[in-house]
């Protein structure tokens, strides 16, 4: 994974550079030919490689025949990225593969981003009612809050505890801690979320090698597999979804991975989850199974998700504090959890972990992918 | 933030008339003769206890061709005949018709000020004109007030920048943003008789059980389901949020799990109750392509 941020160097660059520390990060016998075919996820990086940006990426790789292709989903691309290349190995068809994940958002100015930020709901219904993506998370969250009490407050918990977690993250866009008060007291963006209940724009791009387990034996003594891939979809607009304080794409996602895994979400030990708003870490508590629905708020506030709590939720920083390039975020999360599996994660580490669960949801929740990994 | 519209209904025998004499409307910047036309109409018509389908013609003054399409889909009155500013306003219908006012924007007696709005009469085919229903609406501000010269060049400057074509704005292609005129301007929804699931906008075949569905209307105040205060949205809506600071977008929730979403005008965020009625109004929404798209906003019932 190259380092998360406000990035100067190039779409090629951050590709290249996350491509070579994950070939490097495999433990023996590894060499880039082995590499058949490639899936990298991105939203399209203010357009002006819409086209062929699979080969862009083989090319800056230094795998220049290996076919290859953009897979996109808005913010769910890379994990959606990971899934086709699982079914692809699943399949016998490939035994090694690339997955990869690269946005650069921040070379683009403000009304260009809002343009990239706000075609993956519902542009003729939901957008030309006034609504980009802080809006309607904050529809979810407005909607949370009549339903069950959540607060304003709870929503800061997620905040604080992820740039906690950023702060151990050498590679997160942030690695400040924050505050309660300073969190509550930002300014609005799309009432209720405020300032620092919304992720910020962020370059960065994130390499994972799949292989088969033939081939996995042979290439570490330590693998980390998958053990389960769900994915579903559900209505553009968030408000033509039967529940607007539950995303249905994250409940069957979960559990048609976690049936494949053959575990339920009380063996996961660490998650990474889709928090590009502080609700929606909150609404992925509860639709993942780790708490009640309803619940969240409470739940975000108690302990339970920090490292040190029951099950800890983006150690990494999450999108909140890591970053979130569009991407890239699918696959990000997956490295994290690489590190986890493998207690190779230095500062942030969850003790024993064996057992994670990566969330990546694309938009406000029309798309979901959801994997368990386990060492 | 915005002024209160006047409702002006007159009694069946008086012919129609213009906002009171003397008075300036200095109306927001998604408010227009369209607009009120559209409502102006649909009040004539109501209290004319009349179908809307059943209007033989529209005569329409003062207004460009814009607004004459957007009232024909607005009232759903296909097999209009349509005559522009016809010479004989006032005269006797020939049929079952609408006749519309709707003067465009100028400035009068020297005041600086704009004003729009429209009145509508329904009339009967009779040798002697026969007023069924006549309604009239407009924006009201009953003298001119400190700044509102400048309120006025602001609204204008922001209208300008709205036309011009916006960097980045989501480019939704005309054709596709008039195939769903109808849906908009009537609030059209998909009701399947089998599953009793709703859809707006409507879809010929159920989503959810396969059958085919029939058409409603959902022009009828709704409750309010989820809002937000936007500081930060779509780059087509910053001339509103220049112009007049965050606005506020709400769901609405009507029967059948149909839910539909839009600016909610003159609200207080932070007086809103779950559950409160609003109704559906009929606004300019955003520009593109130095052309203003309207669609469905909402108000609290009965303002």
């Amino acid at each position: 994974m190259s380092p998360f941020g406000d990035r100067k160097e190039t779409p090629r660059a951050l590709f290249a550079a996350a491509v070579s520390e994950c070939f490097e990060s495999v433990d023996r016998d590894f060499e880039p030919k082995m590499v058949k075919e490639a899936w990298i996820g991105n939203l399209g990086m203010g357009g002006y490689q819409l086209g062929n940006l699979g080969t862009l990426g083989v090319e800056a790789a230094g795998l220049q025949t290996v076919p290859a292709r953009r897979v996109e989903n808005a913010c769910a691309s890379s994990g959606y990225a990971l899934r086709d290349a699982y079914l692809a190995i699943r399949s016998g068809a490939v035994d090694v593969a690339l997955v990869g994940g690269l946005e650069k958002m921040n070379d683009l100015s403000r009304a260009h981003q809002r343009y990239w930020l706000g075609v993956s709901g519902d542009t003729e219904w939901e957008r030309s009612a006034g609504l980009t993506f802080p809006g309607t998370y904050a529809l979810m969250a407005r909607r949370h809050m009549i339903e069950y009490g959540t607060t304003q407050e709870h929503l800061a918990h997620v905040a604080v505890k992820n740039h906690a977690n950023g702060s151990k993250n050498p590679k997160a866009q942030f690695q400040k801690a924050i505050t309660l008060e300073k969190a509550m007291a930002s300014a609005n963006v799309c009432a209720p979320l405020r300032l620092f209940d919304c992720c910020s724009t962020t370059d960065g791009a994130a390499a994972l090698v799949l292989a088969s387990e033939r081939v996995a034996k042979r290439l570490t003594d330590a693998p980390v597999w998958i053990r389960g891939s769900g994915a579903a979809s559900d209505a553009l607009a968030v408000f033509r979804r039967d529940s607007m304080t539950r995303l249905d794409a994250t409940r069957r996602a979960s559990e048609a991975a976690l049936k494949e895994s053959g575990r339920t979400i009380r063996d996961v030990q660490v998650a990474e989850v889709h928090d590009c708003f502080t609700i929606a870490e909150i609404l992925a508590l509860e639709d993942l199974g780790f708490c009640k629905k309803g619940e969240g708020g409470p739940y975000a506030a108690s302990g339970a998700t920090a490292i040190g709590g029951r099950t800890p939720v983006n150690p990494s920083g999450g999108l909140k504090a890591k970053g979130h390039p569009l991407g890239a975020t699918g696959a990000a999360q997956a490295y994290e959890l690489f590190l986890q599996l493998r207690n190779e994660a230095g500062a942030r580490q969850v003790a024993g972990a064996r057992v994670g669960l990566a969330h990546n949801v694309g938009g406000s929740g029309a798309s979901c992918a959801v994997h368990v990994l386990e060492a | 933030m915005a002024q209160v519209l006047g409702r002006l209904v007159f009694p069946a025998d008086v012919a129609t008339g213009a906002a009171g004499a003397g008075t300036v409307g200095v109306c927001d910047l998604d408010e227009d003769a369209a607009t009120f036309a559209v409502e102006a109409a649909r009040a004539a018509i109501a209290q004319a206890a009349v179908e809307p389908a059943s209007i033989q013609r529209i005569v329409v003054h003062g207004a460009g061709a814009g607004t004459v399409s957007t009232l024909q889909t607005a009232l759903g009155t296909a097999a209009t005949q349509v005559v522009e500013n016809a010479p004989d306003p006032g005269g006797p219908g020939s049929c079952l018709e609408i006749e519309i006012h709707a003067p465009r924007a100028g400035k009068r007696d020297g005041v600086i000020g704009r004003q729009a709005g429209a009145t509508a009469t329904v009339k009967t085919p009779a040798a002697r004109p026969t007023i069924r229903g006549a309604a009239a609406r407009t924006p009201t501000q009953t003298a001119p007030v400190v700044g509102t010269a400048d309120r006025f060049e602001r609204l204008v400057k922001a209208e300008e920048e709205a036309l011009r074509s916006v960097p980045m704005g989501a480019h939704i292609p005309k054709a596709t943003w008039d195939a769903s005129l109808e849906a908009r301007y009537r609030l059209l929804a998909s009701l399947c008789d089998t599953c009793q699931a709703g859809h707006h906008p409507p879809l010929p075949i159920c989503p959810v059980c396969g059958n085919a569905t029939r058409t409603i209307s959902l022009w009828k105040p709704g409750r309010l389901y989820s809002w937000t205060s936007v500081a930060s949205g779509p780059t087509e809506f910053d001339p509103w949020l220049n112009t007049w600071g965050e606005y506020v977008v709400a769901v609405v929730e009507y029967e059948h799990g149909i839910r539909v979403a839009g600016i909610l005008r003159d609200a207080d965020p932070n007086r809103l109750v779950a559950g409160e009625m609003v109704e559906p109004i009929l606004r300019r929404v955003f520009a593109q392509e130095g052309a203003w798209r309207y669609g469905v906003k909402f108000r609290h019932a009965g303002t």
